[in-house]
């Protein structure tokens, strides 16, 4: 068995591609998945406190590549998720301390033992970009319904291209169903048309992500999130399985309805 | 604002919603990102083509446009140029060999 490495990117930073990473990783893991996340974001540790992990960090991505540890050494064994793993970025080098054929060989190293290997994409679209897409099976592009958020994932993807790693799937995070039914916001439908790549997850504004995060329990592993269940999904997709998208809003009934009519709105 | 009505049923959406200028405005700075082009080149291009045009008809300069567009999965440099009369005299001796009557009768021979 090898594993595949997706690799998550955005292009733009605050999108969500670390708690995309995060949750997918546990999703998948639940799944009954063999699952190594990789914080390639070198200088901007945060997969780990994401992933309630960062009192345990004892070795990191560039002490593996510098050899001063091996990669079993410095993979972190989740908290209640027995097979999920993190090797945290290090926090104090930046990305040229690593470069593409460091994270193609780290990688090959580990493949054998595990189902997926995620890789958390630094913003940007430098070094850091092409450290975390070299060992790429498929990329996973992270975007928000906002102007832009897609300018910048229409780059990425244009540089997925010219790297051979193109064309990856679209995330799109952060919908609010009620606004894009007042046409304040892009639709699904008007991302894939401007973007021209097919869409694996839409995920919806949620209350529960911040509180996930804060307390680094992400939110897949809350069922009454739909945020939550959206990741689960993209996590089933990801291993080859047909799901259906979720509806956008949950169905309102007529009363609830009437509310909007009064109160103005709320999804 | 989506009247009440289809509030009540859940319903409609704005069709003049700032939703629809996103898209507009994104699809219209994409074919600039893709294409790579400053906008400086790109008025020069402008400027050049418009030149050899020039040269053969009198142009609308007022209502010329020339710009790219998306259609169906293509992305295309389109020129319209609104123009008044074929010039009456031709500037220079190398248009008469490329555009003239020998080179068109010439091209009809090769399209019967």
């Amino acid at each position: 068995m090898t594993a595949k490495v997706v690799t998550v990117t955005s292009g733009k930073g605050g999108v969500g591609k670390t708690t995309t990473t995060a949750n997918l990783g546990v999703a998948l893991a639940r799944l009954g998945k063999r699952v190594v996340l990789l914080d390639a974001d070198i200088g901007l540790r945060n997969l780990d406190i994401v992933l309630g992990l960062e009192n345990r960090i004892v070795y990191d991505l560039v002490d593996i590549v510098e050899g001063r540890a091996k990669v079993r050494q410095a993979m972190i064994k989740h908290k209640s998720l027995p097979e999920l793993y993190l090797v945290p970025a290090a926090q104090t080098r930046d990305k040229t301390a690593v470069s593409p054929q460091d994270m193609v060989q780290l990688c090959n190293q580990i493949r054998p033992e595990f189902d997926f290997i995620l890789i958390d994409c630094p913003a940007g679209i430098e070094r850091g970009f092409r450290n975390a897409v070299a060992p790429a099976d498929e990329v996973l592009i992270v975007t928000n319904p906002e102007v832009s958020a897609v300018r910048d994932a229409d780059r990425i993807i244009g540089l997925l291209e010219a790297e051979r790693k193109g064309p990856g799937r679209l995330i799109l995070n952060r919908v609010k169903a009620e606004m894009i039914r007042r046409g304040e916001m892009l639709s699904p439908d008007d991302v894939t048309d401007i973007l021209g790549i097919k869409i694996i997850g839409i995920v919806p504004e949620d209350d529960f992500v911040v509180p996930s995060s804060n307390s680094g329990v992400p939110v897949t592993l809350n069922e009454e999130s739909r945020a939550g269940r959206a990741f689960h999904n993209i996590a089933r997709r990801l291993m080859g399985e047909k799901v259906p998208f979720l509806p956008l809003e949950e169905k309102l009934g007529f009363f609830a309805r009437l509310g909007r009519l009064f109160g103005g709105g709320g999804a | 604002m989506a009247n009440w009505w289809d509030r009540l049923f859940g319903r409609g959406g704005d069709a003049d919603g700032t939703g629809k200028q996103a898209k507009s405005r994104l699809q219209f700075v994409l074919l600039h990102d893709r294409l790579a082009i400053a906008p400086e080149k790109m008025e020069a291009m402008k400027a050049e083509i418009l030149d050899v045009i020039k040269k053969y008809i009198q142009v609308d300069t007022e209502h010329l446009d020339i710009a790219l567009q998306r259609r169906e999965n293509a992305s295309l440099l389109v020129a319209e140029v609104p123009y008044l009369n074929a010039r009456m005299e031709t500037p220079d001796s190398d248009i008469e060999t490329i555009g003239g009557d020998a080179a068109r009768e010439e091209r009809q021979k090769n399209d019967a």
